[in-house]
């Protein structure tokens, strides 16, 4: 834990990478943003990177980089929070929002996980956005990587992409592959407790590969 | 463990030399020789290893030089699903040394196409991207020799149409099975194949493992009832193990609905028929790290063993009886009998086919001897 924590202390300057992706999920504490189990962690668990952003902060700019966008609960929104929205379709983006009359269930007090008509509730919605995301690359995939949590971040320059890797497992991770929308010419992989190391970036369809031989805990690709 | 049902190696060198009682159809069913060779790590050169044994079985150069190859891997069950959170390769899926060891060889010998294939358990997405979720290097394996494709069989893909293939004599479960193409644009099938007992079947060897060449588009449990689904989520449990539903209509429905629904009849008769139906031209099993007590990780009593073999062969059927015979168990084994103890036996139900005979006394083992190599598998 220490080592990770010196980790983290070494990389300050990560900390204010924000959190990136070409899809967006408007979602709040009231539409269910805290639910474990909830859409948030279901896209997290593919990889897709996903940018939660909260009805209140629901503005072109926060919709810039987005190509796609989920909105769980479409009767929260104020008219001008729907004009956003119909601005970032008008634009190219592709939208999903959750069916008329649909609301996402109501969060008990004491309630942190999801229970079984939960789920039954929001797999009415999960396979429209699973079918929406379905294989594109929303700003990085990832392979090989089940038993993993990541994060992909972007610089407030927006010149260095960030992936952070946690490996939940018991047993290291070996022979991940990332495919990054984009082209980067280099990437770093940064580990607690050991060097860092330059890595081989190569040319794919959309952008750029890497390849990660081994993940014990952490670990953080840092591409430019 | 039954050592009722297990061979000693004096009783195997017994069961070579005299013919058993029930051997009548097997001297009717086609013999071809098996090589066996022991390899104790990914680590030796493959190429050289799997080299020697086509070599010993004539050359790989008349069976594929010009032809369009297409290689089944065995890549079952789900790539996030790990035994002991050990690599896919040493445990219940192909190793990607041996397919990269198979398109260098294949390439060498003049192949003119080389097509790994799979229908990937619940999805058509490209098996490309299976292949890296299961942690392997594709950049090599596309490089490894000139023309290497991968297609996922599992849907439709990239086709207009599925290819039909009869099942000869008209078949027990099915009359025939409606298949990617694939399939059809083959000049030499290869089954590579992981040496590994089956909760099911008894054994999964080369046969076993072309079950796989289903689509799940047709035969998977979330198929449509008329046309295909032809993106899959599922596997083909209810369909073809406990025949519970029909395949889409698209393909020829069961012969008889009336008949056994239970799993251990039913999986080796779908598998003898699909060998007989789709012919295998190369059998490689590779056993020099693998699994016993079932075919994956969803299989209680899973345990990780390191065999240390490789057996190769041009007929399934004896390719497979060698096989089964290094993992200690007697090849013409009845049901009752380990591995079959629940189920009938696939390898005799192909000889019934004619597909090949079952008969080790019939099957001229080249390289290592089946004693030499044997590495008991529980009974």
């Amino acid at each position: 834990m220490a080592a990770h924590a010196v980790y983290f202390e070494e990389h300050r300057e990560w900390m204010s990478f924000l959190p990136y992706g070409n899809l967006a999920l408007v979602q709040d504490v009231s539409s269910g943003a805290l639910f474990s189990g909830g859409v948030l962690d279901m896209i997290g668990v593919k990889h897709t990177p996903v940018r939660p952003v909260r009805p209140g902060d629901l503005s072109d700019q926060a919709m810039k980089d987005a190509r796609m966008a989920v909105d769980v609960d479409p009767q929260q929104l104020s008219e001008k929070q729907k004009e956003v929205l119909r601005r970032f379709t008008r634009g190219g983006g592709t939208l999903l929002t959750a069916p008329p009359g649909w609301r996402f269930p109501q969060q008990r007090s004491d309630q942190i996980t999801l229970d079984k008509e939960d789920v039954e509730k929001i797999d009415q919605i999960w396979k429209d956005i699973n079918s929406m995301t379905g294989r594109r690359n929303l700003g990085a995939r990832l392979f090989n990587a089940s038993s993993m949590l990541s994060d992909l971040r972007v610089s407030p320059s927006g010149r260095q992409l960030l992936l952070h890797l946690l490996n939940y497992s018991d047993y290291p991770v070996e022979a991940i592959t990332v495919h990054l929308l984009g082209k980067f010419r280099k990437a770093r992989l940064y580990q607690p407790e050991e060097s860092s190391r330059e890595m081989t970036v190569y040319e794919i369809e959309d952008g750029t590969g890497v390849e990660i031989d081994k993940v014990g805990v952490f670990a953080t690709l840092v591409l430019e | 463990m039954n050592s009722m049902h297990r061979l000693t190696r004096r009783e195997w060198l017994a069961l070579v030399s005299t013919a058993p009682a029930a051997a009548a159809p097997a001297k009717l069913a086609p013999t071809a020789p098996v090589a066996i060779a022991r390899s104790g790590s990914y680590d030796e050169d493959q190429a050289a290893v799997l080299g020697r044994m086509f070599d010993q079985l004539g050359g790989l150069g008349r069976l594929v030089k010009n032809k369009t190859v297409t290689i089944k891997l065995n890549l079952t069950g789900s790539p996030a699903l790990k035994f002991e959170g050990r690599a896919l390769g040493v445990t219940h899926y192909s190793h990607p040394r041996h397919v990269l060891a198979l398109a260098h060889l294949l390439g060498r010998a003049g192949a003119r196409r080389i097509r790994f294939v799979e229908s990937c358990w619940a999805t058509a997405g490209p098996l490309e991207e299976y292949m890296l979720d299961s942690g392997w290097n594709v950049r090599a394996i596309l490089n490894a020799a000139p023309n290497v494709e991968l297609v996922n069989t599992n849907a439709i893909g990239t086709y207009k149409q599925y290819a039909t293939f009869r099942t000869p004599g008209g078949g027990s479960i099915f009359p025939a099975y409606l298949l990617n193409r694939a399939y059809e644009e083959t000049d030499v099938f290869v089954s590579l194949a992981k040496l590994k007992n089956h909760a099911t079947c008894g054994v999964t060897l080369a046969m076993k493992n072309i079950f796989g060449i289903t689509p799940a588009s047709i035969y998977g449990d979330d198929a449509g009832e008329s046309d295909p689904n032809e993106n899959p989520t599922k596997g083909r449990v209810t369909t073809c193990h406990f025949g519970k539903r029909q395949p889409a209509r698209i393909a020829p429905a069961e012969n008889d609905p009336a008949s056994s629904r239970e799993p251990t009849y039913r999986m080796p008769r779908i598998t003898a028929e699909l060998a007989a139906a789709r012919p295998i031209d190369l059998s490689v099993i590779d056993g020099i790290e693998s699994v016993s007590g079932g075919e994956g990780p969803w299989i209680r009593g899973l345990k990780y063993v390191r065999p240390g073999v490789v057996v190769v062969g041009t007929n399934p059927v004896t390719t497979d009886a060698v096989a089964t015979a290094v993992m200690g168990y007697d090849p013409r084994a009845a049901r009752g009998s380990a591995p079959f103890r629940d189920c009938d036996n696939t390898l005799l139900l192909a000889e019934a086919l004619g597909l090949g005979t079952a008969d080790l006394s019939r099957i001229e083992v080249r390289g290592v001897a089946v004693d030499q190599a044997m590495f008991r598998f529980p009974g």
